[in-house]
C-alpha cells in the first residue's frame, strides 16, 4: 500500500495539484491497480529474446524550413507571448540574505 | 436521399458518375446530425465549412476532375487528431481553446483524396477510458439504447457512424479504443499494425501502443480508409513502408485461445461467439484451439506501460506553449495549478500511477518487468502465426459483454480497465486487429450489438479484411 506521503511526493514530481480528498481517492485506486499488476512478477521471464517489430526509422536531419516560418502561428496558441517569445515567470531569484 | 446501405465505394462512384453530388451527400449527413445528435452527443463540433468543401468537390467533378479515392466522402474525426485551423481539445479542458497549427499526416492524406470533414467527435479525455464518460465536455450515448455508453475512448466516432451521422471516421486505439466502441455500436473498427499508420499530429497517449484506425459500417469501408492513411511517414519514425500483400496467400485456419476466454464472458457473448465460429466453419474455415500461455499478462503489463508513457507524454502540457494557463506565485506553481486544473480525474490518476512505476526503486519491478512480459506475449503470437501448425488469425469476442449502462463502471477504475481484456493484447504485441459486428444480444427488449475480434500477424491487415468480409456475409 502506498502511503499518503508518497502520493504527495508523486503529485509534486508530476506537477499536479491534488486536493486532500482526491489524494485519498488516488491512494486507494493506485493500491488496487498496483495489486492487480503485481501478478506480473509470476510471469516466466527467462532469457526472452523478442523478435521486435518495433524499430525506429530516422530521417536525415536536412532541409530545415526557413527560420521563423511558423513562429507567429505557433505563438498565437501560447497563453502569453511577447516579441516572438513565450513568456514565463522569472526563474532566478535574488539571494535573500546577502 | 437514402444512405442506409451506402458504402464508401458506392458513394465515390455515384459522385463521380453524377448520380448525386457531394453537396447532397454532405447535406444528408448534416441533416442527420441536426436531427439526432442532440440526443446522442457524438460531436463536439460540427464544422461550418463542411458544405463549402463539398461544393468545391462538386465544382471539380463538374470540370471533369474526378481524382480522389475518397472523393466527397463525409468523415468524422476523433478530437485528438489535428486538423489545421480547427480546435483540437482531446476531450480535455486543458486544450479547450487550442487550435491546430497543422494537419495530422492522416488528415493531409485523406484531404488529398477528396474527403469532406464534418466535425470532431467526443472522446474520453486524452483517450483514457472505455466509455467516453471521461470527456470533460459531455457524455455520448449509444445510438442503440440511449441509457448505455457507446464504449470508448473513440465513442463519439463510433456513435456517429452507427447513427448515420458520418460515412467514415477515424479513432485512436491504445488498448482497444477503436475496437471496443465499434463493437458496442455495431460497426467495424480497425486497429492497424504498430508502424502501419503515422501518428504525426495525433495527441500522444502511449507511444509504444497508439495506432490510428478507421471506423465504418462495412469492412470494405474501413479498408478503403486504411489504404489511404497507411504507409511510411518521415514525421513518425515508427512507420514502415507498407508491404504489398496482394499476391500473398493464407490458409483459412483460425485459432481460438480457448483458455483465455474461460473467464468472464457473459452468456449472450459466449453464445454469439460460438455461433460465429459455426458460421465460419460452414464457410470452409478450419477452427482450432490455440494456446497463448502468457496472454493473460497483457492487461497487467498494459497498466504499467501505458501510464508510464502517459506520464511522459502529458508532461508537455505546461501552460506555457499552448493550452490553458492558471497563474501561481512562481513558475513551478504555474505548472502545478495549470495541470491540476486542466486535467480531469482519470488523467491525473494515470499520470500519478505512471510517475510511480517509473520512479527510481520501482522501475525494475514495474516498467522493466512489463517490457519483458511484452516480449513473452509477442513470442506467444509469433509461435502460433508461424510453423507447420500456424493459424492465419486468432478470433475472440471483442468485449466480454455488450454495452453497459451509463454510470455503471465510473466508480471503480479497475472494473473499467477490465473492459479492455480482449483488445489490449494486440496493442501489447503490435499486431493488427479488427472488430466486426457479429449479431445482437437481446436485453430488456432492446437489441444490443455484439462484435468479434480477429487478430493477424504484423502487416497482414489483408487477412483481417478478407475474413471480416466473410463474417459480414454470415450476418446478411
Amino acid at each position: 500500500m502506498i502511503d499518503s506521503g508518497t502520493i504527495k511526493k508523486l503529485a509534486e514530481l508530476a506537477r499536479i495539484e491534488l486536493t486532500p480528498k482526491e489524494s485519498e481517492k488516488i491512494q486507494k485506486d493506485l493500491g488496487s491497480v498496483l495489486d492487480y499488476v503485481s501478478e506480473l512478477k509470476d510471469a516466466p521471464i527467462g532469457d526472452v529474446v523478442s523478435s521486435d517489430e518495433h524499430i525506429n526509422i530516422f530521417r536525415d536531419d536536412i532541409e530545415p524550413h526557413e527560420s521563423g516560418k511558423y513562429t507567429e502561428k505557433i505563438l498565437a496558441e501560447a497563453p502569453k507571448q511577447k516579441d516572438g517569445y513565450f513568456v514565463v515567470k522569472q526563474i532566478m531569484e535574488e539571494k535573500k540574505n546577502k | 436521399m437514402e444512405i442506409k446501405d451506402l458504402t464508401i465505394k458506392k458513394a465515390v462512384e455515384s459522385i463521380k458518375a453524377g448520380d448525386f453530388s457531394a453537396t447532397e451527400l454532405t447535406e444528408t449527413y448534416l441533416k442527420n446530425i441536426e436531427n439526432k445528435d442532440g440526443d446522442i452527443g457524438a460531436y463536439l463540433e460540427v464544422f461550418d465549412d463542411a458544405l463549402d468543401i463539398a461544393k468545391s468537390v462538386d465544382e471539380r467533378v463538374k470540370k471533369g476532375d474526378t481524382t480522389g479515392a475518397l472523393l466527397g466522402v463525409p468523415m468524422a474525426f476523433k478530437d485528438n487528431i489535428l486538423i489545421e485551423g480547427k480546435t483540437c481539445s482531446a476531450g480535455s479542458k486543458i486544450l479547450e481553446n487550442y487550435k491546430a497549427t497543422y494537419d495530422a499526416t492522416v488528415i493531409s492524406r485523406l484531404k488529398k483524396e477528396g474527403i469532406v470533414i464534418l466535425g470532431r467527435t467526443n472522446m474520453d479525455e486524452f483517450a483514457m477510458g472505455s466509455s467516453t464518460e471521461n470527456s470533460a465536455y459531455k457524455i455520448t450515448k449509444n445510438p442503440h439504447d440511449l441509457s448505455l455508453v457507446p464504449g470508448g475512448s473513440s465513442g463519439g466516432s463510433a456513435s456517429s457512424i452507427a447513427s448515420d451521422m458520418a460515412l467514415g471516421a477515424l479513432g485512436s486505439d491504445t488498448g482497444g479504443s477503436v475496437r471496443q466502441p465499434a463493437s458496442f455500436c455495431g460497426i467495424v473498427g480497425l486497429k492497424p499494425t504498430y508502424g502501419a499508420v503515422s501518428r504525426n499530429g495525433v495527441v500522444a497517449m502511449g507511444s509504444s501502443l497508439d495506432q490510428i484506425g478507421s471506423m465504418a459500417h462495412k469492412v470494405e469501408d474501413a479498408e478503403a480508409i486504411f489504404d489511404v492513411i497507411r504507409g511510411i511517414d518521415s514525421m513518425d519514425s515508427t512507420t514502415r513502408e507498407y508491404p504489398n500483400n496482394s499476391d500473398r496467400s493464407f490458409s483459412k485456419k483460425i485459432g481460438v485461445p480457448r483458455k483465455f476466454l474461460e473467464e468472464g464472458l457473459t452468456k449472450e457473448v459466449e453464445e454469439n461467439f460460438n455461433k460465429t465460429i459455426e458460421n465460419l466453419k460452414s464457410l470452409g474455415y478450419e477452427i482450432v484451439d490455440v494456446d497463448l500461455p502468457n496472454i493473460g499478462y497483457s492487461l497487467p503489463a498494459y497498466y504499467v506501460v501505458m501510464p508510464a508513457e502517459v506520464s511522459a507524454n502529458l508532461a508537455r502540457f505546461d501552460g506555457v506553449r499552448y493550452g490553458s494557463h492558471k497563474d501561481g506565485a512562481n513558475l513551478l506553481e504555474d505548472y502545478i495549478k495549470t495541470r491540476g486544473d486542466g486535467f480531469g480525474p482519470e488523467v491525473r490518476r494515470r499520470i500519478i500511477l505512471g510517475t510511480y512505476v517509473l520512479s527510481s526503486g520501482y522501475y525494475d519491478a514495474y516498467y522493466k518487468k512489463a517490457e519483458e512480459v511484452r516480449g513473452l506475449i509477442k513470442n506467444d503470437f509469433a509461435k502460433i502465426f508461424n510453423g507447420a501448425d500456424a493459424v492465419s488469425a486468432i478470433i475472440t469476442p471483442t468485449t466480454p459483454s455488450p454495452a453497459f449502462k451509463i454510470g455503471e463502471k465510473t466508480g471503480d477504475p479497475l472494473k473499467m480497465y477490465l473492459e479492455d481484456i480482449f483488445t489490449v493484447p494486440a496493442n501489447i504485441a503490435g499486431v493488427p486487429a479488427i472488430s466486426v459486428p457479429s449479431g445482437f444480444a437481446e436485453k430488456e427488449g432492446k437489441n444490443l450489438p455484439l462484435g468479434v475480434q480477429l487478430t493477424a500477424p504484423h502487416f497482414r491487415e489483408d487477412i483481417l479484411f478478407s475474413m471480416g468480409k466473410d463474417i459480414e456475409k454470415t450476418q446478411e
